[in-house]
């Protein structure tokens, strides 16, 4: 691992500060996978719409496209004169947004303005109602439309968001965790490394004071009968016997 | 009278028309058009019958406007050719024809060139039928060189000039005599386009009708009930279609009014009881006398009411259009049944352009992969037993 060459200075006070670490790291880890969830429900709802809007929406393009079809019957070839009346725009989209767990989520709104709307009086001899029923379809179409634009961009955000939730919980779970507890471990095995030494070293000086003390005791028992002692050795060398 | 003299001139050209009334695609061929599984085959399909190669030119994906386009050059070749060999008074009636289209292309022309499109969009969407050269002067005009341009151009250089005249009569007041350019002005930025285009075409169809008397006999007895019928059927559509509308409230009840003929077999008192009808009761309860407008009227009624529910149920209903459609083709077939009148011109080009609409259509529906639809056209010299 490549934090054992870096291992922290094993103290009692990096101890400390590890262990709230890992507190910390745990709590994170506990909230982000609250977020997750909370994430992937709304996630497995929106999929759900999402394919019940698909659906509805395909159905209203082709009412929309068929009810185009009957009102060119009807009126002949209106499209340039809709598209030459055309001046300012009376649908527009508002943008606002929404929140999940912390991640903005965009959500499309229509706004029709319909007295912008230029139609008013196309193909008043033939066709007009047709027109305007091929306009509601049409309105209906747009509306599913950005209905799903919306659902559809909020999915892909969403996507993102538990991509990245994910990733932070599963760094968390299996790298930054497991780090701290090895981290904190090697603290705590090295600091009974460093208090046995310590113990070994006591019970050395211990010993050592043992042996000096017994040596002094020694000492003094021979200072006490070595008078003699010194004597003979004194007259060791010239008593030849 | 004219029964002896009648192929003197126009024999010829009435034998023409009659030869190409067998042109028209048959039951059979309707059937084959509606089981093609592509617009590619539909072309071939088409081939077989009287179109012939028209889109033989056309890169593959046709697009079924493409396709009406072509129908409609196609027709107005045709027409083309008979009104070189036609004379007076023929040449003219065959005129008039033309310029109900004149007036479409001329205030589409307007609303674009009003709106700064290119010269060449919007000469490549007129009706070939409607087509005159000066349409170029009108797609090409400065406007901002202001609007006595316009005024020039449409009052002198274009055949709707005296039908604009009209028309620009009834929207400024009768004492002054002489319009100022700003009067013109305003007139084309406050009127609706929409609202020209249709008191132009009502004075044309009036004008239509007075010509169509003058020439007397057969022509003027056909022509006359197909073209009472048909401002009928446009006071009729005008109604229901600015029912629930802008020009259905009653503060423009006034430009609705302006947009009836006086003429029909309900001008005047019917048509006076419809302009003061604002809704479904009322305009059924004006329709009341005219026991084959209130029973075409009832059955598009539920089409037009306000509390329409669901949108498949749309798709069931017959809208007044599909109604008169099938009206108009009824009529026009019936014209070719008396000899010796201009009406089966009149009716050959109507009953086209309703064979145009039917092939859009299909083509519509088999692009659209709605092939349940084919059905709903409206055929032309069905078989009758």
């Amino acid at each position: 691992m490549a934090s054992s060459e870096q291992r922290p200075v094993p103290s009692r006070m990096t101890l400390q500060t590890m262990k709230g670490k890992k507190v910390g790291a745990s709590k994170g880890h506990s909230l982000l996978k609250k977020k997750s969830d909370a994430l992937t429900v709304r996630f497995r709802q929106m999929l759900k719409t999402i394919v019940e809007t698909k659906k509805a929406m395909g159905e209203e393009m082709k009412t929309a496209a068929f009810s185009l079809a009957k009102a060119e019957w009807a009126a002949g070839n209106f499209k340039g004169q809709v598209v030459e009346s055309v001046r300012r725009p009376a649908i527009t989209l508002k943008v606002t947004a929404d929140n999940v767990a912390g991640v903005r989520l965009p959500i499309f709104t229509l706004q029709r303005n319909e007295s912008l709307e230029t139609v008013g009086n196309l193909g008043v001899a033939s066709g007009g109602q047709v027109i305007m029923a091929a306009k509601e379809s049409y309105f209906k179409a747009l509306e599913a439309l950005i209905r799903l634009a919306s659902l559809q961009t909020a999915f892909f955000t969403l996507d993102e968001a538990i991509k990245i939730t994910n990733r932070r919980v599963n760094a968390l779970e299996s790298v930054v965790i497991p780090r701290i507890e090895g981290d904190i471990s090697h603290i705590i095995t090295e600091l009974d490394e460093q208090e046995r030494e310590e113990f070994i070293r006591l019970k050395k000086v211990q010993a050592k004071k043992q042996e000096r003390a017994a040596a002094a005791e020694a000492d003094e028992l021979g200072e006490a009968g070595g008078e003699g002692g010194a004597i003979f050795e004194d007259e060791d060398d010239d008593v030849v016997f | 009278m004219e029964l002896s003299f009648f192929n003197v001139k126009d024999g010829y050209l009435e034998a023409l028309v009659r030869g190409l009334r067998s042109g028209f695609l048959s039951a059979d061929e309707y059937r084959r058009l509606a089981q093609c599984e592509s617009i590619d085959d539909m072309k071939l399909a088409l081939e077989e019958t009287d179109y012939g190669m028209f889109l033989q030119d056309e890169p593959s994906p046709i697009p079924s406007t493409v396709i009406g386009q072509k129908c409609r050059e196609k027709l107005a070749n045709e027409f083309r050719h008979l009104r070189s060999q036609a004379n007076y008074p023929l040449s003219k009636f065959l005129d008039f024809l033309t310029v109900e289209k004149m007036i479409d292309n001329v205030v589409g022309l307007i609303q674009g060139t009003v709106n700064k499109k290119s010269p060449q969009d919007l000469l490549g969407r007129v009706d070939p039928l409607g087509w005159f050269p000066e349409m170029k002067a009108i797609a090409s005009m400065d406007i901002t060189s202001g609007y006595e341009e316009i005024y020039k151009t449409l009052l002198i250089d274009t055949p709707v000039g005296p039908y604009f005249e009209s028309f620009l009569k009834q929207v400024t007041p009768a004492d002054s005599e002489s319009r100022s350019m700003q009067e013109v002005a305003s007139i084309f930025n406050e009127t609706d386009l929409e609202l020209m285009k249709n008191m132009l075409k009502k004075a044309w169809l009036e004008d239509f009708n007075a010509f169509c008397e003058t020439l007397g006999g057969s022509t003027a007895e056909v022509m006359g009930h197909i073209l009472k019928t048909n401002s009928d059927f446009r006071v009729m559509s005008v109604t229901l279609n600015s029912l629930n509308t802008m020009l259905g409230s009653s503060q423009q009840l006034g430009d609705r009014n302006l947009l009836y003929p006086s003429l029909g077999y309900l001008y005047p008192e019917g048509t006076d009881r419809i302009r003061k009808a604002w809704n479904e009761t009322t305009v059924r309860a004006a329709l009341e006398p005219y026991k084959p407008y209130a029973a075409l009227f009832d059955l598009c009624a539920p089409y037009y009411s306000k509390e329409r529910s669901g949108v498949t149920d749309i798709k069931q209903l017959k809208s007044l259009e599909d109604l008169i459609y099938e009206k108009e083709v009824e009529l026009c077939e019936f014209a070719f049944e008396q000899q010796f009148h201009y009406g089966v011109f009149y009716s050959w080009v109507k009953l086209r352009e309703q064979e145009i609409r039917n092939i859009v259509w299909i083509a519509d529906m088999i692009s659209m992969g709605r092939k349940e639809h084919t059905e709903e056209i409206v055929p032309i010299f069905r078989p009758r037993y």
